[in-house]
């Protein structure tokens, strides 16, 4: 079913399990909200941070 | 609840930032305990570890299963035929050689896709893991949140027993699960880490949340990959699930990066949220009963019938 997933059928039949869509995400700041934890990608640690940080160091030399 | 302020255990492993909370401090046997866990865990399904059991497989063989073989290839399995094959448990190699390799080059060397017959190359029975030709595996799409039961499994075991559940949040870098607690969690705006797009309160079970915004490097790449091409996904940046177990809700929000994700999640009873790359917020017919709040202006409900409501 991925494969034809711009047939109109297909589509039809996916949006189905989707209960809404929003075109405007009004973001609000973390800060200002009343919460516990943060919910995003995983927090990266050690080695891979430090890996970005030389192939940055690699772009600017 | 006791107005003392939560115990909060922090430590890196498995590449990611952990917070394990509690209603006391956790005594250091309890924690070493953990540690061994962790360790132990690490040490069978690590591709970035030269001395971990996946890695003796690369060549092809097979091994004694480790104890979470089957509950994890299992649901691979099933998250592989929802997605068309675009999640699959030999993506290793596909992640390697766009640079995400056990010496974290993030050198691109290319676009492979994954073995596309991976069912007849991996095999899960009989308590032996086998692989009949050389491939990389890689649990990256469930692996965190089973390590974030086993981790909440064992600390139930060894907290002290009371009439109710003791208060425990065990969040590894942004895969939560609870118990005895309820908690308002910021689902973080993928391209603004200050913002956030909605606020899910959950009283227990997993919310486990994926994007690519920050496992991302050179032009574009970054570690989810359609295994089908060794592409990044383009469509989605970041998804939201949340169901009784982390592994299930790390599951599904994999799977909402791919068509098919949104039929699984229904089918498994997951209320999710996913945002596109476009900046379209999108949600599950369950989601708003299931205690998430998002911030967006509705310009075009598509609000289909709400009997598919699982």
């Amino acid at each position: 079913m991925t494969g034809d997933a711009a047939s109109p059928q297909s589509r039809q039949y996916q949006q189905a399990f989707i209960g809404g869509i929003a075109g405007e995400v009004v973001g609000k700041d973390i800060d200002d909200l009343s919460v516990s934890r943060v919910a995003g990608s995983s927090l990266t640690s050690g080695g891979f941070n430090d890996a970005l940080e030389t192939i940055k160091a690699d772009a600017r030399a | 609840m006791s107005a003392a302020p939560p115990a909060v255990w922090e430590f890196d492993a498995i590449g990611t930032r952990w917070q394990v909370q509690t209603g006391d401090l956790l005594p250091a046997p309890v924690r070493a305990d953990v540690e061994r866990l962790i360790a132990r865990f690490d040490r069978e399904w690590s591709r970035f570890r030269t001395d971990s059991v996946v890695c003796a497989l690369e060549r092809g063989g097979e091994v004694p299963a480790p104890a979470d073989a089957t509950d994890m290839l299992d649901l691979y399995a099933e998250l592989s035929a929802a997605t068309g094959g675009a999640v699959n448990p030999l993506v290793g190699e596909s992640l390697a050689r766009r640079g995400y390799d056990p010496a974290y080059s993030l050198r691109d060397h290319g676009a492979r896709p994954a073995p596309e017959r991976w069912r007849d190359l991996l095999t899960w029975r009989d308590a032996v893991l086998a692989l009949r030709a050389p491939a990389v595996i890689d649990v990256g799409a469930l692996g965190k949140g089973r390590l974030v039961d086993l981790v909440t499994d064992r600390l139930r075991e060894l907290l002290p027993d009371e009439e109710e559940p003791a208060a425990l949040v065990v969040d590894a870098g942004g895969d939560i699960r609870l118990s005895g607690v309820t908690e308002r969690i910021a689902l973080e705006h993928p391209y603004d880490p200050a913002k956030a797009v909605g606020v899910w309160e959950l009283a227990g079970g997993a919310l486990c949340a994926s994007a690519v915004n920050r496992r991302a490097w050179g032009d574009g790449l970054h570690h989810v990959l359609d295994a089908r091409t060794g592409e990044p996904v383009r469509q989605i940046a970041a998804t939201w699930a949340v169901a009784p177990t982390a592994m299930l809700a790390d599951a599904v929000a994999t799977a909402l990066f791919f068509d098919g994700g949104p039929e699984l999640a229904h089918r498994r009873g997951t209320p999710w949220v996913r945002m596109t790359t476009a900046g379209q917020l999108e949600w599950s017919p369950g989601a708003p009963g299931a205690g998430v709040e998002l911030f967006v202006r509705r310009s075009s409900d598509s609000a289909p019938s709400d009997s598919l409501e699982g």
